[in-house]
């Protein structure tokens, strides 16, 4: 079975290739969905290469992509909004994370989501670990700081949505615990999140 | 069927008298041998509180305790379950998570948020992608 370079995922062809065309239209309709790690990965592989169809954006690559969604609203978000986000993207416009399993077999469980897109988590984390230096007033990690450039660098105003969520999580750790460093907080959220966002660009 | 009705009522609760009246068709039958064999069949199957105990008897189980060095033998070959030592810290609320999985705390606080309409990128985002393209 070397020559075979895809999951089985326990099913026969037609009944995976119905169960990918749905959780690839669920990951269109939703930018994330939750689901096993295998069949995560499985419907990354399909949904980039539907993107790559909507970035050709040619008469073929539509009838492809009309082909494989099943109602004209994906197809029209397809070519439309998530054309354009990706435009200037080479690729890897999905991403697969691991999260704790959520189902009764303990079953490895991910999050497939579209980069860049609404429901982007690692891009949330990403600015929840910066507000929490900045809350604290600890410097931050060097990894962090290179996720921050990552998950900023497409992003339509990236960096300044970033900045609006290390504000909601700081808000929220004030809230819970207290102004930590009294009014010198607030002031340091500007100078790190700064410091943070704007060395890399 | 009316006889081992009557037979039940006997056993169980009829008063002695009317159990003696009731009794006097039931043993002109012919069902009086049977009679005992139906009591019994009737007996097992009713009280409820016995099932649990019927599953273990009828079901195989260890017939003793293994012994603490009998499971310490077991355990040492192998069979134990094992640690998760892949741990670490999570940059977003320093609790303790498994390494290269996303803290559960965490994921549900920014769903909390995208439920709050922060940072979906929908209000500042595409508003502003519109407004520039």
């Amino acid at each position: 079975m070397s020559h075979i370079h895809h999951r089985m995922l326990g099913r026969k062809s037609s009944h995976r290739v119905a169960m990918l065309r749905n959780l690839v239209q669920s990951l269109i309709e939703h930018e994330s969905i939750r689901t096993t790690y295998p069949r995560a990965k499985e419907a990354q592989k399909v949904a980039e290469n539907l993107i790559t169809l909507a970035r050709k954006n040619t008469e073929a690559s539509k009838n492809e992509a009309k082909k494989y969604l099943y109602t004209h609203e994906l197809n029209s978000k397809l070519f439309g909004q998530i054309r354009e986000r990706y435009a200037s993207r080479d690729g890897g416009y999905t991403r697969v994370l691991h999260i704790e399993p959520y189902n009764g077999d303990a079953a490895p469980s991910a999050i497939l989501e579209l980069v860049d897109g609404p429901k982007d988590m690692r891009f949330a984390m990403t600015a929840k670990a910066v507000a929490r230096n900045t809350y604290e007033g600890t410097p931050v990690h060097p990894v962090t700081k290179k996720n921050v450039e990552k998950v900023t660098r497409f992003r339509t105003n990236g960096k300044e949505e970033f900045q609006q969520v290390v504000k909601y999580f700081v808000a929220g750790l004030e809230r819970k615990y207290g102004s930590g460093g009294s009014t010198g907080s607030t002031t340091m959220i500007e100078d790190t999140s700064s410091g943070v966002s704007i060395p890399p660009a | 069927m009316a006889s081992i009705l009557l037979r039940r009522g006997a056993f169980t609760t009829a008063p002695a008298a009317t159990s003696l009246f009731w009794r006097a068709p039931v043993y002109t039958s012919i069902l009086p041998l049977l009679a005992p064999t139906f009591a019994i069949g009737l007996r097992i199957s009713i009280p409820p509180i016995l099932s649990d105990l019927w599953e273990s008897i009828l079901k195989a189980v260890p017939k003793k305790k293994q012994s603490h060095s009998r499971k310490r033998m077991r355990q040492l070959a192998g069979k134990a379950l094992q640690d998760i030592k892949a741990l670490n810290e999570c940059p977003g609320c320093g609790s303790l998570k498994r390494s290269h999985h996303l803290c559960p705390t965490c994921v549900n606080e920014i769903k909390q948020m995208w439920k709050d309409g922060v940072g979906t990128g929908v209000a500042v985002g595409v508003g502003d992608a519109r407004g520039s393209s």
